[in-house]
């Protein structure tokens, strides 16, 4: 697997940018199953106020280090063939995708599980900050449950 | 000796910036810098955050020549 060093995109990510990730891959016929989880921005209402976009910052040396790390502990854990990680900085609007997590394996079960389990790692582990911007101009700060 | 600070999200805002290089006397742990901010930014106290230490997140005190501190408030990301 090509090590990719940069996990960040500035901007959303788009649907062709995620359709081009699974062309690349179809060369790799050991390969029988793909999973992918993509994240939306929500229009969340915060007391009342309408979120329009999230303004994403990151630690960036220290979070494609970890993600780095985090992607070698997911190989050793499942019988996974590839896992890629892609997340947007910058100003993101409500319906577009800001996080893109990509497996694959032979058979199914390893891409499934090594999918949630990723997505989940990654809320809690890596340095990714969001900024709520709501209607009225003001902002919250994001934090992950 | 000299620490490189950076702050991030939340901690960014209430202080105004991104990050700064202190010069600091020998000994000065995170608690030093801690209350250094403390008594700088209004509402410090109340920031929740962890703290790496050359890029690895740490609960240690000690600091030496040339460390780089960041301040990290809850991880929003996905």
């Amino acid at each position: 697997m090509k090590e990719i060093k940069n996990h960040f995109i500035n901007g959303p990510i788009s649907s062709e940018f995620i359709a081009n990730a699974i062309k690349k891959h179809q060369e790799n016929t050991a390969i029988g199953a793909f999973d992918i989880f993509l994240g939306q921005v929500r229009e969340d209402e915060i007391d009342g106020k309408v979120v329009t976009n999230i303004e994403f910052s990151a630690y960036e040396e220290m979070a494609n280090k970890e993600l780095i790390k985090l992607k070698q502990e997911i190989l050793d854990k499942f019988e996974l063939i590839e896992v890629h990680v892609y997340h947007s900085l910058g100003i993101i609007p409500v319906g577009e995708v800001c996080f893109f997590v990509f497996t694959s394996s032979g058979h199914r079960p390893a891409a499934f599980a090594a999918t949630q389990h990723m997505v989940n790692e990654i809320k809690k582990r890596i340095p990714i900050f969001g900024k709520e911007l709501l209607e009225d101009n003001t902002h919250e700060w994001k934090v992950n449950r | 000796m000299e620490i490189n600070i950076k702050f991030f999200g939340k901690l960014a805002e209430l202080t105004g910036k991104n990050e700064l290089t202190l010069e600091v006397p020998e000994e000065t742990g995170i608690k030093e810098l801690e209350g250094r901010f403390n008594k700088q930014y209004e509402t410090w106290d109340v920031q929740t955050y962890l703290v790496a230490v050359n890029q690895n997140i740490t609960e240690q005190q000690a600091l030496k020549n040339g460390d780089e501190v960041a301040f990290l408030p809850p991880f929003a990301g996905g």
